[in-house]
């Protein structure tokens, strides 16, 4: 018979209504068996008793509903934004405030790069910046001119949509004073500043500098990096929200997530986009049978519009408080349409991105009309993001049985600007009504998107219980859930947008032994300091990975 | 040894506008050239049964050298993979989804040194582009498409009036509109003709300091000549206000004062660049019929060349 090994706690919150609170849990073959106290496993014969975590607070294993791996790959190169981050080793890597300190760090990082044997033309990458925080002048090429000049060097801005680079990096990408290309950006006397907006402006550089994140994304250290911010987050599952997943990915995959020191389950969903549209619900089945205990297959990501804070988002009357035309879709309604009703069909599950309420409007309206013509009883499509859906919405989908995980992440990060610029105060105040969503029992999950906003299930939680903009102001008290309910949202709530809420998410017997320790409980601390709480490591599957 | 840079064409319209009706046109009269064809999100390769030579899970080899192929990724690294493909297709043509955004395409195009922007071809269904343009939910993107389109071409008119259509396009654009019933219009039209810097093959008779204008029935005119010097400031006022109907424009000039220029032409938008010394200026010039007319066009090339 396999061990049973008895895990001692200072407390352990199990979101297991039937026994809420208990101070030991027993493990057998990677499965919780019992838990209570101290002799909780004594009917099912011997345990060891486990002291590891005996100062630490157990919760279930978080549940990441929407990252992307991404996250992971973004770690092979340094990081200069304007927050402290955490690097997949658990090394803090500070805010940087000015552009002084930005320049020290590249030069730095080219100073590594060199002592390591980097010929002196090799690019360096970095990422994260925000300009948006500095008051300074803006970041430019002559300021990047002093960390190198032979070596380009490309400061990716932190939404992506930017880019600011050297004088070696413009050589490289062929631009001169004569381009005359939109996005490649000239100062008032019509010199080049280094700046880059937008894809197309940013994409001779990006190819030329070999900076592929789709290739990263799907090697194994990118996904090996990607399960230790799981680690250092508390997170044991997670999703990898949009991915092409062919054969040899789905493999490798496999083979990294199946590895015994590997501390993450990870559910990809397929971009629906990247195939011809017959040939996505018979994929997802297949891919569905290529499941394994630490990579969960089957589920489809289907995006309809674009972003708020990048005015691509479809909106409902009165549209943008400043004025911008109304955003885009991303796939024509009626094409969204018919590719709903022929998943649903097929009973594959979707996870529809939908920012602007007329993109919920337009998925739920979908879902409703497949579901009239191929009852599905269990579906469980999840709108993503869906920052938009009030109350009148939720009703619908409630009675659809659609859910929901609302971007909670995005009150602090982008809450001020939605109030000035995008959506304006009335809306900005109910953007992410994870209060309504659960009022009207629709199933709530709560995310970060990583890494769009990094990665941290406690900050989410407390994002959607104290609903703090970066300028300090609460926006929208109303919304406010408790911590009792974040805390669901970021395990049991996600776990359920996934189909995987009879196996993970609560600490109750018979599911997988997946926790996260912590150095206190999110329900017993101020809940202004719930973001502040310490991860100590988790348990994935019985095995204790420690930070 | 360095390639020529990738001509793309991006052809866009609503769902249904003849898109791929269009292409496989294009891929029937390719005429020599080597076209790839890259099908945005959720794209069938639909291309006609006998073009076909062979197939795979994602892309498809033509007979006459051509071949298709889906996404299967993001566009900019799609756009990656064909300028790395060897050898170089002659043209890309990149059939954008239903509501793509095909400035956004041409932007790359632009940008990308190895990429050589030739042109968006927008397609409006006869019968309903006016309601299309009119829709609440995708009307603006429709006429964006419209808008910033250097060729429409307007299908399905055997069935609704090209006169309706073209005045609600007329509304947003001024690009030329063809009547395409069956999504078929000129291949020159549309694609880049690789060794356009030499005239056209039934021209090669003729040399030196020769213009050539042909009438390709009713449709559209061209223009050649080859040898002479050009005067670069006198060749970028005639592409920056080109004579009426002139449509398509390329070549590879030597300089009065020394070096070689090259020059593409595509609507109203037009680069230049130096380029290597070459041996002799070859130049070709496309134009609709009949406001291009290439004897005033020989005319106005005087002031250019000598």
């Amino acid at each position: 018979m396999s061990e049973t090994v008895v895990f001692a706690a200072k407390k352990i919150v199990t979101m297991d209504r039937n026994l809420p609170e208990a101070t030991h849990v027993a493990v057998r073959d990677g499965r919780i068996l019992a838990v209570g106290d101290a002799t909780c496993a004594d009917q099912w014969g011997d345990g060891r008793l486990d002291e590891t975590f005996a100062d630490a607070v157990l919760t279930p294993g978080f549940v990441e509903g929407h990252a992307h791996l991404m996250a992971g790959a973004m770690w092979n190169y340094p990081y200069v934004g304007y927050h402290d981050r955490f690097d997949t080793e658990g090394k803090l890597w500070e805010g940087l405030t000015e552009i002084a300190p930005v320049i020290q760090r590249l030069k730095e990082a080219d100073a590594q790069m060199t002592a390591d044997g980097a010929p002196p033309e090799k690019p360096l990458y970095a990422w994260g910046f925000d300009p948006i925080f500095l008051t300074t002048e803006r970041l430019n090429r002559w300021h990047l001119d002093e960390v190198s000049k032979t070596r380009p060097v490309v400061v990716q801005h932190s939404n992506f949509h930017l880019m600011t680079v050297n004088s070696a990096a413009l050589d490289l990408a062929q631009y001169t004073r004569e381009t005359n290309v939109e996005g490649v950006a000239k100062d008032d006397k019509g010199d080049l500043n280094g700046e880059l907006q937008e894809l197309a402006a940013m994409f001779p550089l990006m190819r030329r500098i070999g900076v592929d994140f789709r290739a990263l994304s799907s090697q194994p250290p990118s996904i090996r990096a990607f399960g230790a911010l799981a680690r250092q987050t508390g997170t044991t599952t997670m999703t990898d929200l949009h991915a092409a997943l062919p054969d040899e990915d789905v493999e490798t995959l496999v083979n990294v997530t199946g590895a015994a020191d590997y501390p993450l389950r990870i559910v990809p969903m397929l971009g629906a986009a990247l195939m011809p549209m017959p040939e996505v619900a018979p994929r997802a089945l297949e891919l569905a049978a290529k499941s394994t205990d630490m990579a969960r297959l089957g589920g489809v990501k289907l995006v309809l519009d674009g972003s708020i804070q990048g005015y691509t988002a479809r909106l409902r009357w009165p549209g943008h408080v400043n004025g911008a035309p109304n955003g885009i879709w991303v796939i024509a309604p009626e094409q969204a349409e018919a590719l709903i009703e022929a998943l649903h069909a097929a009973h594959v599950q979707m996870h529809i991105h939908t920012n602007g309420d007329e993109a919920s409007v337009v998925a739920i309206d979908a879902i409703e009309k497949a579901q009239s013509k191929h009852y599905w009883g269990d579906h469980r499509h999840t709108l993503q993001h869906g920052q938009m859906i009030d109350r009148a919405l939720f009703k619908r989908m409630k009675a659809l049985g659609i859910a929901v995980n609302l971007f909670a992440n995005h009150i602090w990060y982008f809450g001020d600007m939605h109030v000035e610029k995008s959506i304006g105060l009335d809306r900005a105040r109910r953007m992410d009504a994870c209060r309504d969503c659960l009022d009207e029992g629709v199933p709530l999950a709560i995310h970060s998107d990583a890494p769009v906003t990094p990665l941290a299930p406690l900050y989410t939680a407390w994002c959607a219980v104290n609903r703090i903009t970066m300028s300090g102001a609460c926006l929208g008290p109303e919304q406010r859930i408790e911590p009792a309910e974040a805390l669901e949202a970021i395990t049991l709530g996600a776990a359920y947008t996934l189909k995987l809420d009879h196996e993970i998410g609560s600490i109750e017997a018979g599911k997988i032994a997946d926790f996260a320790a912590l150095d206190a409980s999110p329900l017993d601390v101020d809940p202004m300091a719930i973001k502040d709480i310490a991860v100590k490591g988790v348990v994935n599957g019985g095995r204790v990975f420690l930070n | 040894m360095t390639l020529r840079p990738l001509p793309v064409t991006v052809i866009s319209g609503y769902l249904g506008a003849g898109k791929t009706s269009l292409v496989n046109h294009l891929l029937r009269n390719a005429d020599g050239r080597r076209i790839m064809v890259m099908v945005n999100d959720f794209g069938e390769l639909n291309i006609d049964a006998d073009l076909l030579e062979s197939e795979t899970d994602d892309t498809i080899t033509l007979s006459n050298g051509c071949i298709c192929c889906t996404m299967g990724t993001e566009l900019l690294y799609a756009l990656g993979d064909a300028i790395d493909r060897r050898p170089r297709p002659d043209c890309l043509v990149i059939e954008a989804s239903g509501v793509a955004q095909p400035e956004k395409i041409a932007a790359a195009a632009h940008a990308e040194p190895e990429l050589r922007y030739c042109g968006i071809v927008s397609m409006a269904d006869a019968a309903n582009i006016a309601a299309r343009i009119g829709d609440r939910m995708i009307g603006a993107q429709i006429a964006d498409q419209l808008r910033v389109a250097d060729l429409i071409l307007v299908t399905k008119t055997d069935l609704a009036p090209l006169a309706d259509a073209t005045a609600a396009i007329r509304n947003i654009s001024e690009a030329p509109v063809i009547e395409a019933p069956r999504g078929e219009a000129p291949v020159d039209l549309i694609l880049d003709r690789p060794e356009a810097d030499a005239p056209p093959a039934h021209d090669h008779d003729h040399h030196h300091d020769h213009d050539h204008a042909h009438d390709h029935g009713e449709m559209y005119r061209s223009w050649s000549t080859r040898g002479g010097t050009v005067d670069l400031g006198q060749l970028k006022a005639l592409l920056k206000d080109p004579p009426p109907g002139l449509f398509r424009f390329k070549g590879r000039f030597r300089r009065e004062d020394g070096g070689a220029v090259e020059a593409h032409l595509v609507g109203s938008t037009f680069e230049t660049a130096p380029i290597a010394d070459i041996e002799e200026t070859r130049a070709v010039a496309i134009g609709f019929a009949p406001a291009f007319d290439p004897d005033d066009f020989a005319r106005r090339w005087r002031e250019v060349a000598r």
